[in-house]
């Protein structure tokens, strides 16, 4: 009896990860929370950048039916990251970047018509898909740290000691690019004079 | 023979070391505009950290400015949002911080935008500030101008607006002052402090060292209060970050 009050003592007085434990899980969940946020950001702001694609470069059909598919496809499915499996959270990932790719080859096109880049609601949702695209690194990094320091928290003595006692959380997968956009990532740009 | 060889390999292996591991590196946040790049005329650069002072003080947002010449391989995009993350400008409450951040030689300039002024500042109206009136002076290598004309802009979207022209007015005390007078002070106080040490400490015992050592701190205490306070201008203490919050809204441009 002595022996266990003086072990939770002990172990309410150090860092032992009672308390850092859950939070960084939280942590994580927090900042997955964050990346579904952005994009369903993303996914609001396609409908009209399709309508005004539409109106200077009608016939380019093919990319702005990818760029409808895949954002439904997307939007379809909706995670919630503690319940979700890892093949879940895989088809979730693609999905997304599917959507990315698709949305990469519809700015591209878009170069080939001036009178489109020029139009100032273009210019406008251009802008804000930027940014939404450059929040979703922001927030996936975080996540990415959120991970690693939840898995360092689970693995690493002392704290690993506590969550086997205690909480019994595994390690995390941690968060990849997905295949799609992995593709992309790796080809080199085509030039073209 | 051999030993010298040896020492030149390891110098060598230093020197590249050291050349090679050269990245971007976050400036230190020591004022609200930080013109590294020299892109600003020195005139328009005091009045400017100065009405940005100001407007933060009024309870605007945090703005600051920083030119760098190189981002060392990093888009813009990762530079500021470096540099925003680590200065933490705007307060904590409101988040409402903002960063216009120009890199000379990639020719990029970015507004990073703080998560509570999102609002009012777009991504899209950040691209506009960049696009419609920075970049068109920009190419035509008035910098100054553009940053100026810039800075402007984003405070006009703020709520309420800020007038920038109102600002840039407000004769300063930083203005009027030269920076010569601040190190004499400097030095001055110094030769004080060091004077009176050394007379307490001349083995004269311990009558009057009291007095002496209340003179030395009231002396001491006016010299800061007239020399550093006016340092601020109108910001009141120093200038540094609240603990505003970024995630990357804003908009890019390059000219």
């Amino acid at each position: 009896m002595r022996f266990f009050l003086a072990l939770i003592l002990g172990l309410s007085l150090t860092a032992c990860g009672v308390q850092s434990i859950p939070k960084s899980k939280n942590r994580v969940d927090e900042t997955f929370a964050n990346i579904t946020n952005q994009y369903k950001r993303r996914a609001d702001l396609i409908p009209n950048l399709v309508q005004t694609v539409k109106g200077y470069a009608g016939h380019e059909k093919d990319t702005l039916e990818g760029v409808v598919n895949a954002r439904a496809k997307a939007t379809s499915m909706t995670i919630d990251p503690s319940k979700s499996t890892p093949e879940q959270l895989q088809k979730f990932q693609e999905a997304q970047g599917q959507l990315s790719q698709a949305l990469g080859k519809l700015m591209v096109i878009s170069e080939n018509y001036p009178q489109l880049k020029a139009d100032q609601n273009f210019r406008d949702l251009q802008a804000q898909l930027e940014g939404t695209e450059n929040r979703i690194t922001n927030t996936r990094r975080e996540h990415i740290e959120a991970i690693r320091q939840f898995n360092d928290l689970v693995t690493v003595f002392p704290t690993n000691l506590t969550n086997t006692l205690f909480f019994h959380h595994d390690k995390m997968a941690q968060w990849s690019v997905a295949e799609g956009e992995k593709e992309q990532i790796e080809k080199a740009p085509q030039v073209t004079f | 023979m051999h030993r010298t060889s040896v020492g030149w390999i390891f110098a060598l292996i230093t020197f590249a070391g050291l050349s090679f591991s050269q990245a971007f590196e976050v400036p230190q946040l020591t004022d609200s505009v930080m013109d590294q790049a020299g892109l600003l005329e020195s005139s328009t650069q005091q009045k400017l950290a100065n009405a940005l002072k100001v407007i933060h003080a009024k309870g605007g947002p945090q703005l600051a400015v920083l030119t760098v010449d190189t981002l060392d391989s990093l888009t813009i995009e990762e530079a500021a949002i470096q540099v925003a993350q680590a200065w933490k400008l705007g307060t904590e409450q409101k988040d409402n911080g903002i960063l216009l951040m120009v890199a000379k030689s990639e020719r990029k300039i970015r507004i990073e935008v703080g998560q509570g002024v999102e609002g009012d500042l777009t991504d899209a109206y950040s691209r506009r500030i960049i696009d419609d009136v920075m970049v068109p002076l920009f190419r035509k290598g008035a910098t100054s101008d553009g940053i100026l004309l810039g800075v402007s802009e984003i405070l006009r979207r703020m709520d309420p607006p800020y007038d920038l022209a109102e600002f840039l007015e407000i004769p300063t005390r930083v203005s009027a002052r030269s920076g010569g007078q601040d190190w004499g002070k400097l030095i001055l106080m110094l030769l004080i402090f060091l004077f009176l040490m050394f007379a307490n400490g001349g083995g004269r015992g311990m009558r009057g060292s009291g007095m002496r050592g209340g003179l030395s701190g009231f002396m001491l205490g006016s010299l800061m209060g007239g020399g550093f306070g006016g340092r601020s201008g109108g910001g009141g203490g120093g200038w540094s970050g609240g603990g505003g919050g970024f995630s990357g809204g804003g908009a890019s441009g390059s000219w």
